[in-house]
């Protein structure tokens, strides 16, 4: 006879609050094999935590249950109490009276003790029939796939390999850097960004436990947390990299001129080329597409002119396979495209650009050295416009906050400021969110230096008949709607995930959240974990987010896969599916439900049967509700074990 | 010699003696007719029966009586065809109450019907059988094997736990189309391979096997007449969860639409055995209901 030990949490007022305890303590002491049954105002404090591990001794408890709150947060809590007092940890059952009975019936305690009473009767039964469970240890790679190079990716890298630990980089673009390359000064504090940016960059092209893998992608992983099978395709440069030293001759013979993408489109780059001077690895590429030898068959200059004969035409892509014990995304954002807020006019007029645009015209190492000139005009702006929230924050485009869109307005404001000191400058946002560390200070700042703030959203802009643009924006303080004339538009855009993310969603199996973002397991408690175990996101492609909590968010993601490689083992998912080989059909039903591609059918006897990869499957148990002959069990979720539970739910 | 009963209650439509007939040169031998009203024109049930066959769904008073005699007088008593297995396609008529449906049906409620009961029922809601032979009807082989097992004293067979996918011939690749149709609805059907996955719905995946696949083998997706398999209770609960799980890709309003008689579908053959309560709602009609017993 299984004797049985329930707790009941009071979880302060949420759920005694509610909820009559005693009475559930009074009902559930009468069921059979309950040897005790008790209630306390925390159970997951250590003092509750105690009760349960003395009860185990003192009574000879084999089978625990706590009424409280989600298994999701707290089972792991109270399977460490009874490993504390020898008992197995798959002897525990929660009920979760809280999230699923007094939160959400508040109005009506007298059914809701009543609800409670037998949803603790229900995981009773199920404890009277749970079964151990034998976890296995399997060994962790030690070494880190990071996807993206931009600070998030550079940050977590340096990290990893600064714990001793092997890590490749992957980065698609031909530089590492992504998009804080493309800044000239970060708010608050106004740092010039590849200053701050380049020596980390330089730092993990020569670091030796950093394997640098620049143009290339991830294109398939296999496997599970500590043994994932990644293969690679590292795309052809064109150029030998173990030859290059970098001289650019090559660069500045090639004729051809096309639109850098580095630049926003605002400047232009060479066929062969590195997309900005301060590029990590200073190794360029043959842009194939408009490279004349590529295209026509004629030119080859680069060849004639390279020193160590570094160009070569042939080389083909390649793959590389290697494997890694954790994964960490950071494929960041990308601008949100304005074309799809037309009112702003943004590709109609060439005075109207982004923010990044600005960032271009400012940085000393863009298209103009860092005058600000209107594109296409040729000359500095006198007035200016700085339209925040673009897109952000506005049900038609992206419902959510871009976090850094407010500061940059501010930051591009200052910008104007210092290059053309006479400059009209208006910043129109419908609120300044200067949230941040040193970031009210900043707004305060650039609010004395003469800007002018309107609160509200512009609501178009036109080309005015004196040639310049109009800007239509509602004053509310004046309640009046004005027309600023001005000479350049920038567009705070909001922030979308980088699209090049969306192949490494499919090929990690990763969600997202609403929002398109990669999704965390928990916003607060594990915000760089994800569903898949020993994959974790960082920077942008977690959420819009400004340099600063980037990198914070980067170390935190380095510290986790450096845990999981420490620990040099992950215990197998306990709670996996089994078939009975007997009774299953061969229908296949199990092989299209499993996400994980944990199950197959193979031939066996001259029958097709599924058979399960224990160590890929996570126990979501959706192939056990799915089966139609009832051939699959899944271990603590057993047919009997639910059925004992809707017996006593139903009672 | 097995002193048989052929038990016909009034959901039926005679499928089940005509399957009898089938297989009736194979059996003759070991069988004695002791009472039909059908095939052998014997009203009254002796005493001393060896094996009584019941088919059809219980649905009028007098079945109920009759079936009660019947097991009192059998030695062993078995439900013949899905019917009297599960309740069968009468027991789609469950979700109207009688008043309603005999509104439906005669447009006023006529005299001579008999007393109908609240529901269509299969027989082991009211007496025990001791074996159940589903089908619609019930696939011959496994009927001479019974008849033979009661012959020979032989333990009775056991019922399968498979399902019907296990014997069928159609080739499988384990990837669904992402898309529902009816079979009607694809002029590119290839006969040769697993209906399911390419969108046609196909109820062998939930459905006990021992049909030897006949239906998907000759162009038919199956009905799913031969009920759950062992391990499952409820047969349209697992068709839904399965078919609901594989075509998941699918947007839900548009799986819905392309499924316009999910009753039909699932529990065409076990809807009064399935898990579905009836509602207070219906409950209470049906006890106002003329009637009910
Ligand atoms: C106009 C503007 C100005 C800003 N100014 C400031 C500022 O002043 N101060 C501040 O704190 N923040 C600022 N920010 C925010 C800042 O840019 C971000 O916080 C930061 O760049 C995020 O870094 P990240 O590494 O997460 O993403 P990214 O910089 O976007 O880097 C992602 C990298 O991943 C690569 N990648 C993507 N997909 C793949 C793939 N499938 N395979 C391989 N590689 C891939 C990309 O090529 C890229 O290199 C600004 C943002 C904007 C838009
Ligand atoms: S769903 Fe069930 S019956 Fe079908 S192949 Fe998988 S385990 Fe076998
Ligand atoms: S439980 Fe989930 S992960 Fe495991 S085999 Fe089934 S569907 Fe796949
Ligand atoms: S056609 Fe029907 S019975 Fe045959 S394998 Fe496919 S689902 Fe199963």
């Amino acid at each position: 006879m299984p004797r049985v030990g329930v707790y009941v949490c009071h979880c302060g007022k949420n759920i005694a609050g509610v909820l009559d305890v005693k009475r559930i303590v009074r009902e559930v002491a009468k069921e059979e094999d309950v040897v005790v049954c008790k209630d306390y105002p925390f159970m997951c404090s250590s003092e509750g935590q105690r009760l349960i591990a003395e009860d185990i001794r003192r009574h000879n408890l084999d089978r625990i249950v706590v009424a409280a709150c989600s298994p999701r947060t707290h089972e792991p809590i109270f399977q460490e109490a009874l490993k504390r007092a020898g008992l197995s940890p798959f002897f525990l059952e929660m009920a979760n009276i809280r999230d699923q009975c007094s939160w959400v019936h508040e109005h009506e305690k007298e059914l809701a003790t009543d609800k409670a009473i037998r949803l603790v009767k229900a995981a009773v039964a199920k404890a009277r029939l749970l079964e151990e469970i034998r976890v296995e240890k399997i060994s962790v790679k030690q070494s880190v796939l990071v996807i993206g190079g931009g600070v998030a990716g550079i940050t977590a890298a340096l990290d990893v390999a600064k714990a001793g630990f092997k890590v490749y980089l992957v980065e698609k673009n031909s530089s590492i850097g992504g998009h804080m390359a493309q800044l000239d000064k970060t708010f608050p504090t106004l740092d010039c960004s590849i200053c701050i940016l380049g020596p980390l960059m330089v730092e993990v092209a020569t670091h030796p436990n950093i394997t640098l893998l620049t143009y290339s992608e991830v294109i398939e992983v296999e496997g599970y947390v500590g043994n994932f099978k990644v293969k690679i395709l590292k795309k052809a440069r064109k150029v030998d990299e173990t030859k290059c030293t970098g001289c650019l001759l090559c660069m500045e013979k090639c004729p051809t001129r096309v639109p850098s993408e580095f630049d926003r489109g605002l400047g232009e780059r060479k066929s062969i080329y590195v997309p900005f001077p301060q590029a990590v690895p200073r190794v360029p590429v043959i842009d194939t597409e408009h490279c004349l030898y590529f295209t026509k068959g004629v030119c080859r200059l680069c060849e004639k002119i390279c020193p160590v004969k570094a160009i070569n035409y042939e080389q083909e892509d390649e793959i590389i396979e290697i494997e890694v014990g954790a994964i960490i995304v950071a494929t960041g954002y990308e601008e949100y495209d304005p074309r799809k807020v037309p009112e702003y006019g943004y590709g109609m007029f060439t005075e109207v650009i982004t923010g990044l645009q600005l960032e271009r015209l400012a940085s000393s190492f863009g298209p103009t050295r860092g005058k600000i000139l209107v594109p296409g005009k040729n000359k500095e702006p006198q007035r200016v416009a700085i339209l925040a929230c673009t897109g952000s924050r506005d049900e038609k485009n992206l419902p959510y906050c871009c976090r850094v869109g407010c500061m940059n307005a501010l930051k591009h404001a200052w910008y104007i400021k210092h290059s053309i000191p006479g400059a009209t400058i208006y910043v129109i946002a419908p609120d300044v969110r200067s949230f941040g560390k040193g970031y009210e200070e900043f707004y305060r700042r650039i609010r004395s230096e003469g800007v002018i703030l309107i609160k509200g959203r512009a609501s178009e802009v036109h080309r005015s008949p004196e040639g310049c643009l109009g800007v239509y924006v509602y004053d509310p303080s004046l309640d009046e709607v004005l027309v600023l004339k001005v000479d350049l538009v920038v567009l705070e855009m909001g922030l979308v995930p980088n699209p090049a993310s969306e192949k490494i969603r499919d090929v990690l199996k990763l969600s997202k959240s609403t929002d398109g973002f990669f999704l965390e397991v928990h916003p607060k408690l594990r915000p760089v974990e994800t569903s898949i175990e020993g994959v974790f996101i960082c920077g942008c492609a977690q959420s819009p987010k400004d340099i600063p909590d980037t990198v914070a968010q980067a170390s935190s993601a380095a510290m986790k896969a450096v845990e999981l490689l420490a620990k040099g083992y992950v215990e197998s998912v306990p709670y996996v599916v089994s078939v009975d080989e007997e009774t299953c059909s061969g229908c296949g039903i199990c092989v299209s439900v499993c996400e994980f591609n944990a199950i197959e059918i193979v031939e066996k006897n001259d029958r097709r049967v599924a058979k399960v990869n224990t160590a890929l499957c996570k126990g979501c148990g959706s192939c056990a509700a799915a089966c139609p002959s009832g051939a699959i069990e899944q271990a603590h979720f057993t047919r009997e074990q639910v059925l004992a539970m809707i017996k006593a739910l139903a009672r | 010699m097995i002193r048989l009963a052929l038990v016909s209650l009034s959901g039926y439509c005679s499928g089940c003696e005509v399957a009898l007939a089938d297989v009736i040169s194979e059996v003759l031998p070991r069988i004695e007719i002791v009472y039909s009203t059908l095939i052998a024109d014997i009203d009254k049930l002796p005493s001393n029966i060896d094996l009584s066959l019941v088919s059809g769904a219980v649905r009028t008073k007098h079945d109920i009586e009759v079936l009660r005699e019947a097991r009192n007088k059998s030695k062993l008593l078995v439900a013949l065809g899905s019917c009297a297995s599960f309740g069968g396609i009468p027991g789609l008529a469950n979700v109207y109450v009688v008043a309603e449906l005999l509104r439906e049906i005669y447009g006023t409620y006529p005299r001579e019907v008999p007393k109908l009961t609240r529901a269509a029922a299969p027989v082991s809601e009211y007496v025990q059988v001791d074996y159940r032979l589903p089908g619609c009807p019930p696939p011959y082989k496994l009927l001479i094997e019974l008849l033979v097992c009661v012959d020979e004293k032989k333990p009775l067979p056991k019922p399968p736990s498979r399902t019907v996918c296990d014997e069928c011939s159609l080739k499988k690749r384990d990837v669904y189309e992402e898309n529902v149709y009816r079979l009607g609805e694809r002029d590119d059907v290839d006969f040769s391979r697993c209906f399911l996955e390419q969108g046609i719905l196909c109820m062998g995946i939930a459905t006990a096997s021992g049909c030897e696949a006949q239906c998907p083998s000759r162009g038919v997706p199956c009905r799913g007449c031969r009920g759950p398999p062992a391990k499952i209770v409820d047969q349209g609960e697992r068709l839904l969860s399965s078919i609901a799980s594989v075509f998941s890709k699918i947007d839900e309003e548009e799986l819905v639409r392309k499924i316009p008689d999910p009753l039909g579908y699932f529990y065409r053959f076990t809807l009064p055995s399935s898990t579905i309560p009836y509602t207070p709602e219906i409950l209470k009609r049906m006890e106002k209901d003329e009637g009910s017993d």
